[in-house]
């Protein structure tokens, strides 16, 4: 089967909440023959290799949410506003 | 001092004998940037007013008694970290209006250590490119030719020390970011070890790969500065090597074991280039033997499938609502996300996080993201090995010479120009660009020297090897 092809160009803007556009179809096919250039290799999974050291975890102050919402581009006292999901109510 | 192309220990001396001020230094900058950033493009935003305020402040501090070397520098920031207050765009429509309320980790280290900040660089959007042409407010324009690209994604700063508009800058390097431009625009780039530089406050791309990077006129200028930005910090749980670590590279080489990597196509001058560069480091000492990296064939593919899925993931904050811009005819919540997409993130973007999301799909999963991920074992395994038999490997940066910003490149050929730089990304490694040598069309070339993880201080010595070894 060729999975390649089993997802559109539009299946893939709708996850990544993009417009589909027919131009990407092309596109995206050359990007995934470009990506499945990689051969398969070796038999370990990278899934059995240990994960990489983290340093502690450390409790740091975080900001304010005052200073959270500033940049919000609508908001309403200590909320972030947007258009209703059904569309305006009369 | 009539110049401003001078090595940051020049400046820090300077100032140290009082034959200049950090005032004077930073109007001297900003002159230069007004002179010359309208055909350059290396700025999106100079921060004139804070940056003389700052200036003052450090002359104060100089005579109030003694300063860290960096104190009173001038110097910029590549616009996808983090200023509190001041614009950090990613050279995206979508954070074009976004002022970031702290400051990343980085920043703040300069800052306490004094320096002067003169604006935030230009990039590829969201650093996604290898140009610096793919971002939203113009490209950034190669100061040895400006019909040249700077290359990219941290394209504005590499063009900002070469024009003398900058005493040094910081980048990102994903994929190349820092270490390409540089090459491309004749100054120093460095990569440090994943993990060696706090990413808190640098716009998230693609987590596991990403590094803050310096552009410098000097590989002893990118050690001073490392030493400041390197070390652990309790916002970043992936950034645990000690702090106060000396990077000042130390003299001589003999001894070393190089590795000369000559995989792949590049132009002829390039390969030429890398012969000599391998010659003149076995004439002051340097033993160097040619050594093969199994894998790295399907690195690049490997990077592009991986940086791809991380950005999926990393970039779906942008949606319009919390901050950024928001689409202004949105009828429902999904209007918004959608259309503020849609109109705020450029082409490139687009394709790399439909490219991303397809990768973590049910279906393309194991083909894609899991074969990608063992890909990048294999190289990473591959690249260790060779650090059992040599200790830093001589490699070329780009295949390519900088190419006409008229002539535009398409998508996938631009990212094979990448295939010298991923791997140090994929695998973690410390990696720095090197200006070496003279093309005949009188561009500088360079040469990309690896080393071991958190081994810096061999890639500074190395480097300082190539510098003293150059006589272009």
């Amino acid at each position: 089967m060729d999975t390649k092809r089993m997802m559109t160009a539009e299946d893939m803007a709708a996850l990544m909440r993009l417009k589909a556009n027919p131009a990407h179809e092309e596109e995206m096919a050359r990007l995934m023959d470009f990506a499945l250039e990689m051969k398969p290799c070796g038999e370990h999974s990278w899934q059995e290799d240990p994960p990489m050291p983290l340093g502690e975890d450390m409790v740091m102050p975080s900001l304010d949410r005052e200073t959270l919402l500033q940049q919000a581009p609508d908001r309403e006292g200590e909320y972030i506003r947007l258009p209703n999901t059904l569309g305006a109510v009369t | 001092m009539k110049d401003t192309r001078v090595s940051v220990r020049a400046l820090s001396a300077a100032l140290d004998r009082g034959e200049t001020t950090s005032l004077a230094l930073t109007k001297k900058y900003l002159n230069e940037i007004k002179r010359r950033d309208a055909h350059i493009g290396a700025f999106l935003t100079v921060t004139e007013a804070a940056a003389l305020a700052a200036a003052r402040a450090a002359d104060q501090r100089r005579k109030a008694g003694k300063v860290h070397p960096l104190c009173g520098i001038p110097m910029a920031l590549k616009d996808n970290i983090c200023t509190k207050g001041i614009a950090t765009t990613c050279a995206s429509r979508i954070l074009e209006n976004f002022i970031p309320p702290y400051d990343a980790t980085v920043w703040r280290r300069l800052q306490e250590a004094g320096c002067v900040l003169l604006g935030k660089t230009n990039m590829d959007e969201f650093a996604m490119g290898s140009s610096t042409t793919r971002g939203a407010f113009g490209a950034a324009r190669n100061p040895q030719n400006t019909a040249l690209v700077a290359g990219g994604s941290s394209g504005g700063s590499a063009a900002a020390v070469a024009a003398g508009e900058a005493a040094f800058a910081l980048g990102s390097d994903t994929g190349g970011s820092v270490r390409q431009p540089a090459a491309f625009c004749g100054v120093v780039g460095l990569k440090p070890t994943y993990g060696r530089v706090s990413r808190y406050g640098l716009t998230a791309f693609a987590s596991s790969l990403e590094q803050v990077g310096i552009l410098a006129l000097t590989v002893e200028d990118a050690g001073m500065i490392l030493s400041v930005i390197a070390g652990k910090d309790g916002r970043d749980a992936t950034c645990w090597a000690e702090q106060g670590e000396d990077f000042t590279p130390q003299e001589g080489i003999h001894g070393l074991r190089v590795g000369l990597l000559l995989q792949g196509d590049m132009d002829e001058e390039i390969r030429q280039n890398l012969l000599h560069a391998a010659q003149v480091l076995k004439s002051m000492g340097a033993e160097v033997a040619d050594i093969a990296i199994p894998g790295e064939q399907d690195a690049l593919a490997a990077y592009y499938v991986l940086s791809a899925a991380e950005a999926s993931s990393n970039l779906a904050r942008y949606d319009g609502v919390r901050y950024g811009r928001r689409a202004e005819n949105a009828l429902t919540p999904e209007d918004v996300y959608v259309l503020s997409r849609e109109e705020g993130l450029g082409a490139e973007v687009k394709r790399r996080l439909m490219l991303g999301a397809c990768a973590l799909s049910a279906g393309y999963h194991e083909g894609l993201y899991n074969r990608a991920q063992n890909v990048r074992r294999q190289v990473r395994q591959a690249w260790l090995d060779a650090f059992r038999r040599v200790d830093v490997v001589l490699s070329p940066v780009s295949p390519v010479m900088p190419w006409e910003i008229s002539q535009g490149m398409e998508p996938v050929t631009e990212y094979q120009q990448d295939r010298f730089t991923v791997s140090q990304n994929l695998t973690g490694l410390p990696a720095m660009s090197v200006p070496f040598g003279r093309a005949k069309n009188s561009l500088t070339l360079a040469v990309q020297l690896t080393a071991a993880p958190f081994m810096e201080k061999t890639l500074c010595r190395m480097g300082r090897a190539l510098e003293e070894g150059d006589e272009a």
